[in-house]
């Protein structure tokens, strides 16, 4: 319960940490934004041009919406991974009596709940405005939510593990630049998964991004028990499977801290 | 004296890559899996005991921060014993972590857009503090380290010298016996130095803390510390008191005389005048070759003095002479 208690407010202060700092706020409204109406011009070229994109246009606003919401949203962890490492300040860190990688996390989950809720309400309002009109019921539209908190634990372990490679490449940027280019396709950001060819689209389905991303915002547009279902349990699969892997590797790299003193 | 820290024939190695010189030697890198053993620490054996005030210093590289990473847990020793309070740091990090602090100067861990309250508050949780006691501890050191007017402003807004107070006081929330200290006072102003001294030397009075401090500020030794452990490449080259450290390597004094002529005409061998002018006569005076009293008594007899004053040198010139010699040797 103690323990519990360390981790609850570790996230309660990454939280307010994160409302603090408007300025940041602000810049990531700004960013988003542009970004809907850049990706919302690009989407309706690739439907008139290549076809295949089974949305209308007022459902392609709010389909990009969600992914961007989310992919906005993620705090940069690897790079607090990264910096604690190179800077020293892991030794720091590390005598206190909290598990550092736990804490890491919790930060980054605090972080991105107020990421979540403020850049949720710029992006909602801005879609809806520009739509003009709000397709969902109050119910599908609460566990499209729901399910964007979760995608975005998930993306918050993700990145800590490019975060953990610190311990052994020490510039986790390369890693980082794999990551995101690979979430911005095969989860379905640049392009819909359905136009790519049929071998890619299942290559995509045997990695955690278009739950991340494009599944994800599918669910909100044809919001069905089974997909939900379907969806959250692949979520959690990649949510274990992440976190497994992330202690692991951490594990093995404080082995190299303890070692070699990083 | 209760003993907190032994360290007895502590080693420890790395295993660095080889780097070869010059662009084929990057590229041989690429493909070599060469290694080289490096001992960064070597058979170093000390003692701390309770409240005393230890400065752990040597050049860059001696092994200052690898050994306190051992005492600290992260580190593991390749060979030798270590216990800090009677426990073995690498097994048991997190019950040592509740025992000791740790400031380093350039690291923080304060919440940079959050007031240091807020810190404070999560430090509280961390260390598992009963709230009425957490309450009395911040309340015992906000008033000592005055800083009740810094509680609720962002650190963001803080000056440098009011931030590292604040660090200080969230290192010592949950009252440590030992507090580990990296240069403690580096980049702040002369107040802000004199302040973070005189409130670690008073914590320590007060409360019995051991200070560990390692500082390349020769005024944090003097002024912090009672004990002096000169490292260097791995290996303990001195381990004395302050006292004894500044008996042993000063080897010259200033003297400074106040005439009454407007310049004094003393040539003596080992004695390099320094200032001779408006009845001021200044020296440094090489002690091995010539005694205070003869120069006081050569200058008697040319001329009556108002004033005598005689330095020690520095404590940075002592580091500097220790180093020369001790190091060197």
């Amino acid at each position: 319960m103690i323990k519990a208690e360390k981790y609850i407010t570790v996230f309660r202060f990454a939280f307010i940490h994160t409302l603090r700092n408007t300025k940041s706020l602000v810049g990531l409204s700004i960013f988003l934004i542009t970004c809907l109406i850049i990706f919302s011009n690009l989407w309706k070229v690739v439907a008139a041009r290549i076809g295949g994109v089974n949305l209308e246009p007022d459902q392609l606003l709010w389909y990009i919406a969600f992914n961007e919401w989310v992919l906005i949203a993620l705090p940069d962890m690897q790079l607090n991974i990264e910096e604690d490492l190179r800077s020293g300040r892991l030794a720091y860190l590390l005598p206190r009596p909290i598990s550092y990688i736990w804490s890491i996390f919790m930060e980054g989950f605090g972080e991105l709940c107020a990421r979540l809720i403020v850049l949720g309400v710029v992006t909602f309002i801005f879609t809806w405005i520009r739509a003009e009109n709000f397709p969902f019921g109050p119910g599908p539209f609460a566990i499209s939510i729901a399910i964007g908190l979760l995608a975005g634990c998930i993306g918050v372990i993700f990145k800590m593990l490019v975060g953990v490679s610190a311990f052994w490449v020490q510039q986790v940027e390369p890693f980082h630049w794999m990551w995101e280019k690979l979430l911005f396709t095969l989860g379905g950001l640049m392009l819909p998964l359905i136009v790519y060819p049929e071998w890619l689209q299942k290559v995509a389905h045997l990695t955690p991004f278009p739950a991340i991303l494009g599944d994800r915002s599918a669910l909100a547009m044809d919001f069905t028990w089974i997909n939900v279902i379907t969806l959250v349990g692949n979520l959690f699969f990649w949510g274990i499977l992440g976190t497994c892997s992330l202690l692991l590797l951490y594990r093995r790299g404080l082995r190299i801290v303890n070692i070699e003193g990083g | 004296m209760k003993e907190v820290i032994k360290v007895q024939n502590l080693s420890k190695n790395f295993s660095v890559r080889k780097n070869f010189p010059g662009i084929l030697g990057a590229l041989r890198g690429l493909f070599s899996s060469e290694t080289v053993e490096l001992a960064a620490i070597k058979e170093v054996s000390f003692s701390i005991f309770q409240g005393e005030r230890v400065a752990f210093i040597g050049p860059n590289g001696a092994g200052k921060s690898t050994t306190i990473k051992m005492l600290t847990g992260i580190l593991h020793p390749s060979s030798g014993f270590i216990e800090v309070l009677g426990i073995v740091p690498w097994e048991k990090r997190a019950t040592l972590g509740f025992k000791i602090g740790t400031v380093f100067g350039q690291r923080t861990q304060l919440w940079y857009h959050l007031p240091p309250s807020d810190t404070f508050d999560l430090l509280s949780k961390i260390y598992e503090l009963k709230p009425a006691i957490y309450k009395r501890q911040l309340h015992d050191l906000v008033e000592a380290f005055e800083i009740s007017h810094l509680l609720y402003k962002p650190v963001r807004q803080l000056s440098l010298g009011e931030r590292m107070r604040c660090e200080i006081v969230a290192s010592l929330l949950h009252n440590p016996q030992i507090l580990f200290l990296d240069e403690p006072t580096i980049g702040l102003d002369i107040n802000a130095k004199l302040k973070i001294r005189s409130l670690l030397n008073q914590l320590s009075k007060e409360h019995g803390t051991t200070l560990f401090l390692t500082s390349h500020d020769t005024a944090d030794i003097e002024q912090v510390c009672e004990r002096v452990i000169v490292l260097d490449k791995g290996m303990i080259v001195l381990d004395s008191s302050l006292r004894e450290l500044k008996r042993a390597y000063v080897k010259k004094k200033v003297l400074s005389l106040t005439t009454d002529q407007e310049k004094l005409s003393l040539e003596l061998p080992g004695l390099k005048v320094l200032e001779n002018a408006n009845y001021h006569f200044v020296c440094e005076v090489d002690l091995s070759i010539m005694p205070i009293d003869k120069i006081i008594h050569e200058a008697l007899t040319l001329t009556s003095l108002k004033d005598v004053t005689i330095e020690d040198p520095s404590m940075e010139e002592i580091i500097r002479t220790l180093y020369g010699t001790v190091i060197n040797d």
